[in-house]
């Protein structure tokens, strides 16, 4: 650029020279786009991404995808196999009417499937968030004061981490399923608190382990020396370079509660039963485990159905949470 | 102590006595079973305008020095006056205020810029946080001081991965400037830096200084850098003073045996030129467990049974020349290394 420039007459010579400042000022990358712009790359994390946001919109618009009532008895229609299942065992042919069948009692498969998607698309988001902001707030706490703080909250997620999960999920679920919090949401939202209760240990160790190599470097002393507050270095230093590391933690802890609501609902724990149309929560992919497996030789579609869901979106998390976390690592950097 | 502590209106910064030790913890209760004298009995002063150069081997306490003055790490003994203010005791808002005056240049350009932040907010945070609230103006210092370190306007959007490490120092020493501060504290600031880069960002520094007439606490290994920048230097050893003196005197003469064992290591760009090397035996003692007397006893050429025993004051030897060692006689040579 600079030789040709010195060949040309002095207006185009500015002209050039502005040119070269034009494209030297371009917007620059900020660690965010550069991570995006990797993410986009990654082929598995793009389709897992858009499975979820597929799913996502099931979620929201499952009224008006479900060809059928959810909880509609079709009497007479019971026992369906798929529709392209032209001789089942139970002497009956599938009809276009009901995609994937219909359940004993004559309810649509689909239908039950595409709202089953709301409990999961909820609880995996939900309780993350949840799971995110204490865990996140307090390992900040733990790492940046160090300690007696650091000490108590820190011997409080070795207790939490010993005891076994599942096994808290089910007291939980068992001694205050009839309480009036077990009842509210359908019972969703102790499964909410419980999630939370057992998960947010994680998080906070990891938040923790990130302040406390944070902390010591040199650009948290130069905004301490021109006199910044420890929440300002908390908010503006710290959080920002551990958001990396806690959007992949994210990432993994939204399958994990996934596939904890499937656990439950299969055990019979988790959502209730909803007869109630007016619900937004009808059934969830763990209940309808439950229910299948009873018929398991007859129709493997009600079992199979949501297992291939719940196997689908955990999948696509894992995706996502792998291409995250390659796009995010800062060892690809410097 | 027989440093000169009358609070001249030259002396900007007066450091007596400053003592910064680290616990060491052990066991399952975390006690306090020994303590690392970083720094042990420091005293020196620092003259409004001037370079103050302090070099010592890696670990000597050249930077805990530096960081225990800014109050950046808690200090367990001594005083540090700063322009006549009582640095170690001060209320939160006066800290805060001091902190304008006072600025800190690190050494490693990597670690010392936050890399998710833009280059301008970097600049810009001391004066947000010292109450300057319009944008505009902030934007027009950031602007102001990127030109003055070299590099240009548009660099303020950029993040600190896209520049090299003789950039990021510049991006560095400009955040030190925002406040227009009259001390600033070079931790060591070229060391990390190529050859020829470490002399542009020397001259920059000098440059600057002629510029605003402000004071540096210049931190180094670098004998070479010291002399080129500093006015006085005070060299360290294992936490202590062992020689503060003019940059003339120190490299003309060096009294204590352990700066002469320094200044025979300075290579001489001269192949025919044959200079005597002093190599000190063995290495440096752990600050865990410095040894009695002077504590650079151990590895002296010239350790007479009274260093082993008593440690040796820091005494004005010669008109501001001081010196801890027994063996240099008051206003006279020192014993000869060889």
């Amino acid at each position: 650029m600079t030789t040709t420039a010195q060949t040309q007459t002095p207006s185009a010579k500015s002209a050039s020279a502005a040119e070269t400042a034009k494209v030297l000022s371009r917007p620059s990358r900020s660690f965010w786009r550069d991570a995006w712009s990797r993410l986009l790359h990654n082929k598995a994390a793009v389709a897992g991404a858009l499975v979820i946001l597929f799913f996502m919109f099931v979620a929201i618009f499952a009224p008006l995808l479900a060809p059928h009532n959810p909880l509609e008895l079709n009497s007479g229609k019971g026992f369906l196999p798929p529709m392209w299942v032209e001789n089942s065992s139970t002497g009956k042919a599938g009809t276009p009417e009901f995609i994937l069948g219909t359940d004993n009692l004559g309810r649509d498969v689909l239908s039950r499937v595409i709202y089953g998607a709301r409990v999961s698309m909820v609880v995996g988001f939900i309780p993350t968030l949840i799971i995110v902001v204490v865990g996140v707030s307090l390992g900040m706490i733990s790492g940046y004061f160090g300690g007696s703080t650091d000490n108590l909250l820190m011997r409080l997620t070795d207790i939490v981490y010993a005891f076994p999960d599942l096994l808290f999920f089910i007291i939980v679920m068992t001694a205050l399923r009839a309480t009036a919090l077990g009842q509210f949401l359908n019972g969703l939202f102790l499964l909410f608190v419980a999630l939370a209760l057992v998960n947010w240990v994680g998080v906070a160790r990891l938040v923790r382990g990130q302040v406390l190599s944070l902390k010591e470097k040199d650009f948290v002393l130069a905004s301490r020396a021109v006199g910044a507050k420890d929440t300002r270095i908390m908010i503006r230093h710290i959080l920002p370079n551990s958001l990396g590391v806690i959007i992949v933690a994210m990432a993994f802890l939204i399958p994990g509660a996934i596939i904890t609501e499937a656990i439950l609902g299969y055990l019979g724990l988790g959502l209730r039963p909803s007869t109630d149309p007016t619900d937004i929560f009808i059934t969830s992919w763990g209940s309808m485990l439950l229910e299948g497996q009873t018929a398991i030789n007859n129709q493997p579609w009600i079992l199979l159905a949501p297992a291939i869901a719940v196997a689908l979106v955990v999948l696509s998390f894992n995706f996502l949470g792998d291409g995250l976390r390659d796009a995010l690592d800062p060892r690809l950097r410097e | 102590m027989a440093v000169s502590v009358d609070v001249a209106q030259k002396d900007l910064l007066v450091v007596q006595n400053l003592k910064t030790y680290f616990p060491v913890r052990s066991g399952v209760f975390q006690r306090i079973s020994a303590w690392v004298k970083a720094v042990d009995d420091v005293s020196f002063t620092v003259k409004e305008g001037e370079t103050f150069g302090l070099v010592g081997e890696s670990g000597c306490g050249k930077t805990t020095v530096s960081r225990s003055i800014l109050r950046l790490i808690p200090s367990n003994e001594g005083t540090v006056f700063f322009d006549g203010q009582d640095v170690f005791n001060l209320r939160s808002n006066e800290l805060k205020a001091l902190r304008r005056n006072m600025q800190i240049v690190f050494q490693d350009p990597y670690s010392s810029l936050d890399p998710r932040m833009p280059v301008g907010d970097i600049i810009a945070e001391s004066l947000l946080i010292h109450g300057v609230k319009d944008r505009k103006q902030r934007n027009a210092v950031v602007q102001e001081m990127l030109a003055k370190v070299g590099l240009n306007p548009y660099h303020a959007h950029r993040y600190p991965h896209e520049f090299s490490g003789g950039q990021r120092q510049r991006i560095g020493i400009a955040r030190a400037l925002a406040l227009n501060p009259r001390f600033i504290v070079c931790d060591e600031p070229v060391s990390a830096l190529d050859v020829s880069i470490q002399s542009q960002i020397l001259n920059l520094l000098k440059d600057l200084q002629r510029e605003y007439g402000f004071s540096y606490l210049f931190v180094a290994h670098d004998l070479s850098v010291v002399e080129h920048i500093s006015d006085r230097v005070g060299v360290m050893y294992l936490g202590k003073l062992v020689e503060v003196t003019t940059r003339e005197d120190l490299y003309r003469e060096p009294l204590h045996p352990y700066t002469q064992a320094l200044m025979s290591a300075i290579p001489v760009p001269d192949p025919r030129r044959r200079r005597e090397r002093i190599v000190l035996k063995g290495e440096v003692p752990s600050p865990l467990n410095p040894p009695p007397g002077c504590r650079f006893h151990p590895r002296c050429p010239i350790a007479k049974d009274i260093c082993k025993q008593e440690i040796p004051a820091f005494e004005e030897k010669r008109p501001g020349h001081f010196v801890a060692c027994h063996l240099v006689e008051q206003g006279g040579r020192s014993t000869p290394v060889n």
